[in-house]
């Protein structure tokens, strides 16, 4: 009986805990592994730290992971047992040793663990064997064919574990030693330091890369961005015939337009959109501004996006996923209304954050890739001959610039590339809306099951496009001729009128001034 | 009794009275009172923010304190700001009037509160100056006129003056307040100098005080300035004296000097949302083909897919501020151009100013709210204590400007006549009139028009406050002048003296 009984409470705590489970923003993307919870002390504002937890959202949506961000001061008692991984950032030294609900959860987690910062905790420092070596010394730091010279590493620490468990080598300007940047045996990670912009943020996507995905290949891709209607839409297709007699297979992020889209501006958009998807160019939708201004409009985000989904595919250009900036993926609102049609992203860095619904957990896509400025990886590329993959999906990101020069001498850069760039169409990709599934397999586009061709017809937009609707006048002509009868009408009496008035005036006069 | 002994006895009873109390003081009292009780009793009514207190108040050194102002946007009027403590990184300038105001209010405010800003002290401080305002004005209207038909147009006056749509903007950082009180100065300043009230050069220091301060409270007054320092040329003659010629030539010339200033000091932000409106809902909107017009402004066709849009939209393919548009678009364009645009295609200017007229008559703006959230009402709630006059006028009047041009021909047919007669009789105060109120006219009309020119039909209601400001004051002179008889009937004082 009492079997029977403890049988039942287990499964009651089960179900209860599986109903505490953070629900995700959207069912449709089903990432691998499900959840992950990063915790930090503090955002760094205004250190060189400054930014090291968005860098690290942005590596980890890379490898399509759903993330929890929680700081330390809002941390909830029990949420870490609904995680199966966890990320502890250490930005300061006076927060952590202090008791609290997170260190007593912490003392119970059995998950996975990664530790970035100054002191990892002892459980972790012992079963990675870490000892330290030396405080704020000058580094260089390296790793596969990245080199960063005169690091200032806050923390040297060496391992006595094997040198297979090692990320990266951070080689010590006083002394001859080389000690790990990264360590990692399972379930335990540590990284010392994690800036944004300099090259521990590639390197510890080494580590996170065999932390979370080890066996899943990974890819170089171009993306334009900046397109928008009134760009110079010549260059655009200027562009896209240089990357096709190339080779380069490329992704443009065009900007969506959610009115007047019959307009023929609008077509002439559309026809330029369809040319570059016939020259092996990729179309994703970037997200749209999200004005700063205060506004009482009602406008669905989710209408807006779909309409503009449709427009596309009913002429031909099939929209594959979605590029935007990392935040819109924390955001209830922008997840369900407008990204919500897209299984694959290009997640930008943030330049404006323009929160509508903020979440703590994001969206995680089955596709996600990791934009980057070319000229961050060149900053520390040794030999560019050597240039394998990058642990993520990684996409070399470029403003579509107005200058033809300036847009040349990129397509010549890329040209030029040791790099092989993989076409985004050759994985799947799937867009949804009520009226169209479209999608990518295997190199071919599909619209609603149909296999689209890639040819882009040249048709001129006509000329005689009827912008304003002429209002159906009924008796027209009636009114015309009523009109000239009353023009007519009033001219007479007016005549009349000042006659009378002059001839009054006469009288007047002769009356009195005689 | 009989009908003529109770007749009489009203009038003994308005004689007694008036001894003690004018019909400018009954209805200054009565403007007062109401107006107290509407912006200083509970509920107290303000106007909710529309996105445009951002600037005023950054610059002017306050801040938003109220941790839910987000969700106040245009539904729910705030009447307690941060005062900064430190400094304020924001640029403290002094670009209009109605800075000078807020800093004066401020100043004021500091008396009792260094931390919080109460908006009902500027509120205070407003109405005060328009009881005066409204002082003057009925003094203005009423002079020399018998009492019985004073007392009738000092309550026609209480109907117009109290009305809240006009007082609500006292408990706002909108400058409609300060454009109202200086029109009425303004206005009742030249009247009272026709009529020989007061002394001249103190009546001539608020004639240019008011004037200045109208013109410069914002960029959309600067014809404003223009157009006084253009049509007040005749108070120049009204004396002989060297000294008063000289202080009335130069306030004027500096009445101009001020209208330059405005419309070339006035920060960019603000121009940028403007210069958006009038070629999106202005050019492009009544273009047959918006493609062609783009190409007559320098501007790629392609553009024309802004066709209709507005700065506000919460989602849209490029930001309104953006540095692609600002070269290839905003730089495009000005007020010249497009006023010459107009110019050269009348029927899409017929169609912008029928379209304006629509808005002319409304002088509370649909889009704010008037109540504190605390009060309970819903989201954008107006209220409708005292709003008859207001509310009578958005429903009565014909929504053409086929009307205001009658409007305006008529007002000033009426007064023709008189002022003929003071020219045959030389008389230059006797002119006065007429100028004054085609002035008023005039700045009315350069409200629509700059609107139009300068933002389209976005906002419009708020924009042509000017119009309906002084198509208020015109009619309400008028009607005084009828009831009292004083159109065609009171000869120009050199007549009479003849």
């Amino acid at each position: 009986m009492k079997a029977k009984q403890g049988w039942r409470k287990s499964v009651l705590v089960m179900m209860t805990m599986l109903l505490m489970l953070p629900a995700p923003l959207q069912a449709k993307a089903k990432p691998e592994p499900s959840s992950l919870l990063i915790v930090y002390d503090s955002l760094a504002l205004g250190t060189s730290r400054e930014g090291n937890v968005e860098a690290l959202q942005r590596l980890l949506a890379s490898f399509q992971v759903q993330v929890t961000v929680e700081s330390l001061a809002a941390y909830q008692p029990g949420t870490l047992t609904q995680y199966d991984k966890l990320i502890e950032i250490q930005n300061r030294s006076d927060m952590w040793d202090t008791p609290s609900e997170y260190v007593k959860d912490l003392e119970h987690y059995q998950g996975e663990m990664l530790f970035i910062g100054e002191k990892p905790r002892d459980r972790l420092s012992q079963a990675l064997g870490l000892q330290l070596m030396d405080k704020a010394a000058a580094a260089d730091l390296s790793i596969g064919p990245f080199q960063e010279n005169s690091v200032q590493v806050p923390y040297l620490y060496t391992s006595s574990l094997g040198e297979d468990s090692w990320y990266g080598s951070l080689k010590a300007h006083h002394a001859e030693a080389a000690y790990p940047y990264g360590v990692r045996v399972a379930p335990y990670a540590y990284v010392p330091f994690l800036e944004k912009d300099t090259l521990s943020e590639l390197a510890i996507s080494y580590l996170l890369k065999d932390w979370l995905q080890p066996s899943q290949p990974s890819h170089y891709y171009v993306v334009f961005k900046e397109i928008y209607p009134f760009s110079d839409l010549a260059l655009l297709e200027q562009l896209a015939d240089e990357l096709f007699e190339a080779g380069i297979p490329f992704i443009a992020s065009i900007r969506p337009v959610f009115s007047n889209t019959d307009y023929p501006a609008m077509k002439r958009y559309i026809q330029a959109l369809n040319y570059v998807q016939s020259r092996n160019g990729t179309i994703v939708v970037n997200a749209p501004v999200v004005a700063s201004t205060i506004q009482d409009l009602d406008r669905s985000l989710y209408n807006l996006m779909e309409h503009f989904i449709d427009v596309l595919a009913q002429d031909g250009v099939i929209a594959l996923g979605m590029g935007t900036e990392m935040y819109w993926t924390y955001d209830a609102h922008y997840a369900d209304e407008g990204m919500s049609f897209f299984d694959s992203a290009i997640l930008f860095p943030n330049e404006r954050l323009m929160y509508k619904s903020k979440s703590n957990t994001s969206v995680a896509f089955s596709s996600s890739l990791y934009s980057m400025d070319p000229a961050f990886l060149k900053r520390y590329l040794i030999d560019e001959r050597l240039l394998e993959p990058l642990p993520m999906d990684t996409a070399f990101t470029y403003d579509l610039v107005q200058q033809k020069e300036e847009l040349l001498s990129i397509a010549d850069r890329l040209k030029s590339s040791w790099i092989t760039f993989e076409d985004y169409k050759n994985d799947s990709h799937i867009v949804s809306t009520p009226a169209y599934e479209l999608k990518s397999e295997r190199g071919a586009l599909y619209r609603n099951g149909e296999r689209m061709g890639i040819q882009a017809g040249r048709e001129e937009t006509s000329g005689d496009y009827v912008y304003k609707e002429q209002e159906e006048k009924s008796f027209e002509q009636w009114f015309t001729v009523q009109n000239k009868i009353f023009i007519v009408i009033i001219f007479i009496t007016l005549i009349v009128f000042t006659g009378f008035l002059i001839i009054g005036y006469r009288m007047y006069k002769r009356k009195y001034y005689k | 009794m009989t009908r003529h002994q109770r007749l009489d006895k009203l009038k003994d009873t308005i004689r007694k009275y008036s001894r003690y109390v004018s019909p400018a003081l009954l209805a200054a009292s009565l403007v007062a009172i109401i107006t107290i009780i509407a912006l200083f009793i509970p509920p107290y009514i303000g106007m909710a923010d529309n996105g445009d207190y951002f600037r005023m108040l950054y610059s002017n050194g306050l801040y938003f304190n109220a941790p839910d102002y987000d969700s106040l946007y245009l539904g729910y009027f705030n009447k307690q700001f941060g005062i900064f403590q430190y400094f304020n990184e924001n640029g403290a300038t002094l670009t209009s009037s109605q800075s000078l105001l807020i800093r004066f209010s401020i100043w004021v405010n500091q008396w009792f509160d260094q931390h919080v800003f109460d908006i009902r002290v500027q509120g205070a401080i407003l109405t005060l100056l328009y009881i005066a305002a409204v002082y003057l004005m009925v003094e203005a209207l009423t002079w020399k006129m018998p009492a019985k038909y004073g007392y009738i147009v000092a309550i026609l006056s209480v109907f117009v003056f109290a009305d809240t749509a006009y007082t609500a903007f006292f408990n706002s950082f909108f400058s409609e307040s300060m454009v109202w009180i200086m029109l009425i100065y303004l206005f009742a300043s030249g009247l009272l100098m026709f009529r020989k009230r007061y002394n001249d050069y103190a009546m001539m220091g608020i004639f240019f005080i008011s004037g200045l301060l109208l013109t410069t409270s914002k960029q959309q007054n600067a014809p404003v300035g223009v157009i006084i320092a253009v049509i007040a040329v005749i108070y120049i003659f009204v004396r002989k004296e060297r000294s008063y010629r000289v202080l009335m030539a130069s306030s004027l010339a500096c009445l101009m000097l001020a209208g330059v200033a405005t419309y070339v000091l006035i920060p960019k932000e603000f121009v940028n949302i403007n210069k958006y409106h009038a070629m999106t809902r202005g050019v492009l909107m009544e273009s047959e083909d918006p493609e062609e017009t783009l190409q007559s402004f320098g501007i790629d066709r392609q553009y024309a897919v802004l066709n209709k849009s507005i700065y506000y939209e919460p989602y849209t393919t490029i930001d309104v501020d953006s540095s692609l548009l600002e070269d290839e678009f905003y730089s495009h364009y000005g007020f010249v151009s497009i006023l010459t645009y107009y110019i050269a295609h009348p029927e899409q200017a017929g169609k912008m100013l029928d379209l304006a007229a629509k808005n002319a008559f409304t002088i509370r703006p649909p889009a704010m709210g008037n109540y504190e959230k605390s009060v309970g009402k819903p989201f954008g709630a107006q209220t409708s204590f005292f709003s008859g006059y207001s509310e009578l006028k958005r429903a009565l009047a014909p929504k053409t400007f086929g009307f205001i041009v009658i409007w305006m021909l008529v007002i000033l047919g009426i007064y023709m006549p008189h002022f003929i007669a003071a020219i045959k009789a030389k008389h230059v105060r006797s002119m006065l009139r007429l100028p004054l109120i085609l002035m008023v006219m005039l700045m009315g009309l350069s409200g629509i028009f700059v609107s139009i020119i300068g933002a389209g039909d976005a906002d419009l209601s708020k924009h042509e406050f000017l119009f309906t400001a002084a198509f208020d004051l015109v009619t309400l002179t008028a009607v005084a002048d009828a009831i009292c008889r004083h159109l065609w009937q009171n000869k120009p004082e050199a007549l009479k003296k003849a």
